[in-house]
């Protein structure tokens, strides 16, 4: 046996106890068979509506907290359009499981939608419902433009006094979406599936988006969830979620993933509190402390930068549109404003750290779908249904194509744990050693120090050095023995392309990227370095989709920041990309063999509109890894 | 039949039948009759609870739609109902004998339809 295989084994038998130590258990279970000290990759959605959501019941969907976890689970699930006699007119299927699921579906009208579905719940007559239930579309207009459109929602007269009525209404999807999460937790030692409870708090003042999804760790959960309708900004929010679940003394923990702030308008991360005041290092701390992560991307675009010629890969997926009300107005589509991309808000929390000594936005990265369908990780480009999400629906029959040309099927989120159960991957999301993509199961991983050797990359290894050498992605950079103006960190990172099914292959791997935010006299800089493979050529034959030219199975490399300023902040980020493939509808239209020299059918005209991207490149991006300059 | 009689059994019918364009909030096809169900509905909706955000703006933009058809349908039916002379009656008894077909034959497309996008005029109304 090797000296260098010696001292691996022996840096993993100091690691391992220190690892199984680390999953703390807040629950009673069977430990995982499958643990690994050095952890182990998994994919999940943690962005998941149902019937119980009012805009998905709006749109058709009928499938409920338990058919989603079924469907994560790999079991076929019907959606919508329903025929006469209630049998869907399509069946959907993951083509693998999912390891990990959230039913997140939105906290505000909870109530209303069971107290209109459900006779001799009170509400039940109202005119609201009546016009609900005649005409869902209509309905789906005037509740979200009059109720989570604006700045101060108030409850429907129906709903009582203070809105009691319809709050009490709301216990009973609460508890069918707790005993859902419970009934699909897989506590044996298999370890098979993990479900959590969750919810959305669905802000969208003015249109614009400052939507958040709350992971709870375990059973222990608020007695009601919390709304945008009575806590209308996000210290509201966590104001309540500090009194009722983390300082409630019942075992409660929870974390926070803002989304979509690419339709937030700059409104989702204001560096002034709901005041107008600037944000205080309290503040600041609280917000940092709950909301860990970012979905970068989902069915309503990506929001990971803004296009510009400067970094070409940004103009991928993004919206015409700044917010959802725009979507319905094309002439008053424009670009966001504000800290609209997860760069933009990166940066602006390199600069608030700065400013206050907290940063406020240290977000790590998922994906994930916002399936309106119930459908959890259905995000296969090829065999696209849409996600109903989206003020499109297939409530009453099958569109010619299945969404606007504008979303997507959404991404996946990766985690590393040490096994699939709740505590572990909680804490893994809370430490933010997590990753996004855009659909496919890239594995990546990313880790940064010092102390990183160059040759990590051929290193069987690698993980433990890693680990033991420098921080994971979510991570910080810990100081360096010698002084940090004379070294500069190296970071190593490592990516696995999808191997996809038997039947649909997946993509290779076309190169790694390494993304640097640093703060310098105030300003913001960006730099994108590629580190691993690079263009090769590789492209896809839209008429067929079928891949052409080389790729990589596996990418691997180690690098060192060649301008590293040690007395500046700064946060690195792995961008992991395939080779071009086709994009949903490019599938879509082939599916409906659409020629656009004989002119567009009805319905299908996106397919001949030369500004809608037909090929894509799939990615992933990991969580940063943050330095922050030793104090004084 | 009077030019007065034919002009407001033609107008009416058309109301109630015509499958017109949804010019906002659409697309669709639909009488105008159903433009102004709906505005009443969105009406009814604002009543019961508020006007606040877009609800005012929906009952206006429905209600207007079926306003602005109305008044045109007026205006053919008034010029059909000149120009038609003895035709008169048989012109009112076709456009019956095309309704009575239009609740038998699913011409209009309505996004509004709880469960059908192609609906016969019974449907649309039910």
């Amino acid at each position: 046996m090797s000296a260098a295989r010696l001292a691996a084994l022996a840096l993993v038998a100091v690691l391992a106890p220190l690892a199984a130590r680390a999953v703390e258990r807040t629950e009673t279970r069977a430990p995982c068979a499958a643990f690994d000290p050095l952890r182990q990759p998994f994919f999940g959605d943690t962005h998941v509506h149902t019937a119980l959501s009012f805009d998905a019941n709006g749109q058709g969907t009928r499938t409920r907290p338990r058919d989603a976890y079924r469907f994560a689970r790999g079991e076929a699930i019907g959606t919508q359009p329903y025929d006469e006699e209630g049998e869907p007119l399509r069946t959907l299927r993951l083509r693998r499981p999912l390891d990990f699921a959230v039913v997140t579906d939105h906290a505000e009208l909870l109530g209303e939608t069971h107290a209109c579905a459900t006779p001799g719940v009170p509400g039940y007559d109202s005119v609201v419902c009546r016009v609900h239930r005649r005409w869902p579309w209509l309905s789906y207009v005037l509740v979200n433009g009059s109720m989570l459109d604006v700045r101060e929602p108030q409850r429907y007269r129906f709903c009582g006094d203070d809105g009691a009525r319809c709050r009490e209404a709301a216990a009973a999807p609460w508890q069918e979406i707790q005993r859902a999460a419970e009934e699909f937790y897989d506590r044996s030692a298999a370890c098979r599936f993990t479900s959590f409870v969750g919810y959305e708090w669905s802000g969208n003042p003015d249109s614009k988006m400052i939507h958040r999804n709350l992971v709870f760790r375990n059973t222990a959960v608020p007695p009601h969830p919390a709304s945008y309708i009575e806590d209308r900004t996000g210290e509201r929010l966590w104001q309540r979620l500090r009194s009722e679940c983390l300082d409630a003394g019942i075992g409660c923990d929870v974390l926070v993933i803002p989304h979509n702030p690419n339709l937030s308008d700059g409104e989702l991360f204001r560096t002034t509190g709901s005041e107008g005041a600037p944000l205080s290092p309290s503040e600041a701390e609280l917000r940092a402390s709950l909301e860990v992560l970012l979905e970068v991307s989902q069915h309503k675009g990506d929001s990971e930068c803004r296009a510009s010629e400067a970094d070409p890969l940004c103009g991928f997926e993004k919206l015409p549109f700044a917010t959802m009300r725009q979507s319905a107005l094309p002439w008053t589509w424009s670009a966001p404003t504000g800290a609209s991309f997860a760069r933009e808000i990166l940066g602006e929390g390199l600069r608030e750290g700065s400013r206050i000594g907290v940063n406020p936005f240290k977000l790590g990265l998922i994906a994930a779908t916002d399936t309106h369908l119930a459908a959890p990780g259905l995000v296969d480009e090829d065999s696209f249904v849409g996600h109903a999400a989206g003020r499109f629906t297939s409530r009453t029959e099958v569109p010619p194509l299945p969404d606007n040309w504008w979303f997507n099927p959404g991404g996946l989120a990766g985690v590393w744990a040490e096994e699939n159960s709740r505590d572990a991957l909680f804490e893994a999301m809370r430490r933010k050693e997590a990753w996004g993509t855009s659909g496919p199961r890239i594995v990546v991983r990313f880790f940064g120090g010092f102390d990183l050797p160059a040759d990590l990359c051929g290193a069987h290894d690698f993980a433990a050095q890693g680990y033991a050498k420098g921080a994971p992605m979510g991570g910080d950079l810990a100081a360096p023995a010698a002084p940090a103006g004379a070294v500069a960190p190296r970071f190593a990172v490592w990516a696995l392309r999808d191997a996809g099914t038997d039947d649909f292959p997946g993509t290779p791997l076309e190169r790694i990227q390494i993304v640097k935010l640093s703060l310098a006299g105030g300003a913001v800089r960006e730099e994108v370095f590629d580190v691993a493979g690079g263009a090769s050529g590789a492209r896809v034959d839209p008429a067929t989709c079928r891949p052409e030219g080389a790729g990589a199975d596996q990418l691997c490399a180690t690098w060192r920041d060649p301008a590293f300023d040690a007395g500046a902040p700064a946060l690195w980020y792995a961008r992991v990309v395939e080779n071009p493939s086709c994009r949903w509808i490019q599938f879509a239209c082939n599916e409906r063999r659409v020629d656009c020299g004989a002119g567009a059918p009805d319905g299908l005209e996106a397919c001949c509109d030369a500004a809608v991207p037909k090929t894509i490149q799939e990615r992933a991006w990991t969580s940063p890894i943050w330095w922050t300059p030793p104090g004084p | 039949m009077s030019a007065g009689a034919a002009r407001r059994s033609l107008w009416l019918l058309a109301v109630a039948a015509l499958p017109v364009p949804i010019l906002l909030l659409g697309p669709g096809h639909v009488p105008p009759a159903q433009l102004a169900q709906l505005g009443g509905a969105a009406l009814a909706f604002g009543v019961a609870e508020s006007f606040r955000g877009v609800v005012g703006w929906t009952v206006l933009i429905f209600l207007g739609q079926a306003l602005l058809y109305a008044l045109a349908l007026w205006a053919l039916a008034g010029l059909a109902a000149r120009r038609l002379g003895a035709l008169r009656g048989a012109a009112v008894a076709l456009a019956a004998a095309l309704v009575v077909a239009a609740c038998l034959v699913p011409a209009y497309r309505t996004p509004y339809h709880a469960t059908k996008p192609h609906a016969t005029l019974l449907e649309v109304y039910r």
